[in-house]
């Protein structure tokens, strides 16, 4: 029997964290105060946490930070630092809806399985001439030959020779142009209010923020947070229409210092790519399509792409089949499930 | 015009109160009382700041959420260094002012949470209020059956002498 997926798992915990932040509310009014807050400071039975970027307003506003801010954005931080921003796909209730949101609106595009052909004729010319077409996973140890012989081509991508320029790599990797822009959203924030504005501007750009805040108001005065429901109806609204998740990826300023701080470190949690391993043909895009924020997980960056949260989609996608993609860390090479244990090396 | 509203007990200055409140309801969360509401300050997108509408529900200075704000938008002292505003008595409406309606009604004096400190009564039967030692609570204004008490907040209040407040 297969062990749950990871995506499985992360849905537990997504839908337990925001079915408890409805519930948290409630049980405060009921005069239970275990936990209290919401997304922008949060007590958990003592244990203070908050968001780094809430914390960075309060400092740039009055150049002083509580030891309950400190300690909580340090611990988020100290978090990311070591996991990755897995905030974004385990905790975040946002991440939860806007996925969710985000597979309705793709669920109309065809998925490849393993071992499915792709017929020539849906290629692109320069796909079709691929001396990998019709690889499937029967053929194996052909691919791996292949792939060792010219593992670029085989992975899908650009060979990416191993000097200074697989460093740089991640500036050219799909989250490198939204993490930017979000880098940008944040410092404008951060700057305004350094000059004058009179409140943290960017905790209304807190999507969670607005969830759990339009949490609170139901549970103590019944009523409706006109400013949650709006954005928490139009910017998913606007993510369907689009298909892609816009706000996760170029807005979401919160996300930012999370991100910033997975890339202090390159031997945090990541998904790790053995081109050796894979099995796929050059146009199979599981993995790649796995990825609700288009990133490329067949990626030879020596740092872990800032934007990725860990969620482990094309870990899954790759389990059925060559196993090339992985999540490794600190602690080595991480098994993909309790039965994976001896991964094809 | 919105009623005029008090901060929570332990407010600094509404600048200082407003760049330090970063909306996370902790203090709405733990009133006893139900007194604090987050209403957005600025339309929709204001962030939602605690207020405390003292005709609706005053504050009965329990202190908890003071006690409990991460930011220390609202500081955790003591009650009768909780500062909110102060309490102003209007004499020629106060019935216990006006001697010859022989009533002493003393409703302010009673509800007061620092009855004798704050309101005490003069010449030991004219409630008067003692503006040093005033919370700025709001209970002598929603108790008063005549409307002659009225809290004036903090961020209304002219700086004390020395005091650097915006």
């Amino acid at each position: 029997m297969m062990p749950p997926t990871l995506r499985f798992r992360r849905r537990l915990v997504q839908y337990g964290v925001a079915g408890a932040f409805i519930l948290i509310p409630f049980l405060n009014r009921e005069g239970v105060h275990l936990l209290s807050g919401n997304f922008l400071s949060f007590d958990f039975a003592g244990l203070p946490l908050a968001d780094p970027l809430a914390a960075a307003q309060v400092f740039a506003g009055t150049f002083t930070l509580t030891p309950a801010l400190l300690i909580g954005a340090g611990l988020a931080l100290a978090t990311a630092l070591l996991l990755g921003p897995v905030f974004c796909s385990w905790i975040c209730p946002y991440g939860l809806l806007s996925e969710l949101v985000h597979a309705r609106a793709a669920g109309a595009l065809p998925r490849t399985q393993p071992g499915e052909m792709i017929s020539p004729v849906s290629l692109a010319p320069a796909q079709a001439d691929s001396p990998h077409l019709g690889c499937t996973h029967s053929k194996l140890n052909r691919c791996r030959e292949a792939a060792e012989n010219n593992p670029g081509e085989a992975a899908g991508g650009a060979a990416v020779p191993y000097s200074k320029e697989r460093g740089r790599a991640f500036l050219r990797a799909p989250g490198a142009l939204p993490l930017a822009v979000k880098t940008a959203v944040v410092c404008a924030g951060l700057a305004a209010v350094l000059a004058a504005a009179p409140v943290p501007l960017l905790n209304q750009l807190s999507m969670p923020g607005w969830y759990s805040r339009a949490v609170q108001h139901l549970a103590l005065y019944g009523e409706i947070l006109p400013g949650a429901a709006l954005m928490l109806l139009a910017v998913p609204a606007l993510e369907a229409r689009t298909g892609k998740r816009f706000w996760c990826l170029y807005l979401c300023p919160q996300s930012v210092l999370l991100a910033l701080a997975g890339m202090v470190s390159p031997k945090r949690l990541r998904v790790h790519f053995r081109r050796r391993s894979c099995t796929c043909r050059a146009d199979d895009r599981a993995c790649l399509g796995a990825c609700s924020l288009g990133l490329n997980p067949r990626s030879d960056a020596a740092r872990p792409e800032p934007l990725c949260s860990n969620c482990g989609d094309c870990v899954d996608v790759c389990r059925t089949r060559g196993r090339a993609l992985s999540f490794t860390g600190h602690a080595g090479q991480l098994p993909v499930g309790k039965n994976d244990a001896a991964l094809p090396q | 015009m919105s009623p005029p509203f008090l901060r929570p007990p332990g407010v600094l200055s509404e600048k200082d109160f407003k760049a330090r409140c970063i909306s996370c309801g902790r203090c709405a969360q733990v009133c006893n009382y139900a007194c604090i509401e987050l209403t957005p300050d600025y339309f929709l997108f204001g962030g939602d700041t605690p207020k405390i509408f003292q005709n609706r529900s005053p504050c009965f200075l329990c202190m908890r959420c003071s006690a409990v704000c991460p930011t220390a938008a609202l500081r955790d002292v003591a009650a009768t260094d909780a500062g909110m505003g102060t309490a102003v008595l209007d004499r020629k409406r106060c019935v216990d002012y006006q001697t010859e309606s022989g009533i002493m009604c003393w409703t302010c004096y009673e509800r007061c949470p620092l009855k004798g400190t704050a309101i005490y009564l003069r010449n030991g039967y004219i409630p008067a209020v003692r503006a040093k030692d005033c919370a700025g609570c709001g209970v002598c204004e929603y108790v008063c059956p005549i409307d002659a008490i009225k809290v004036t907040p903090l961020r209304l209040l002219p700086p004390k002498d020395g005091e650097k407040r915006q």
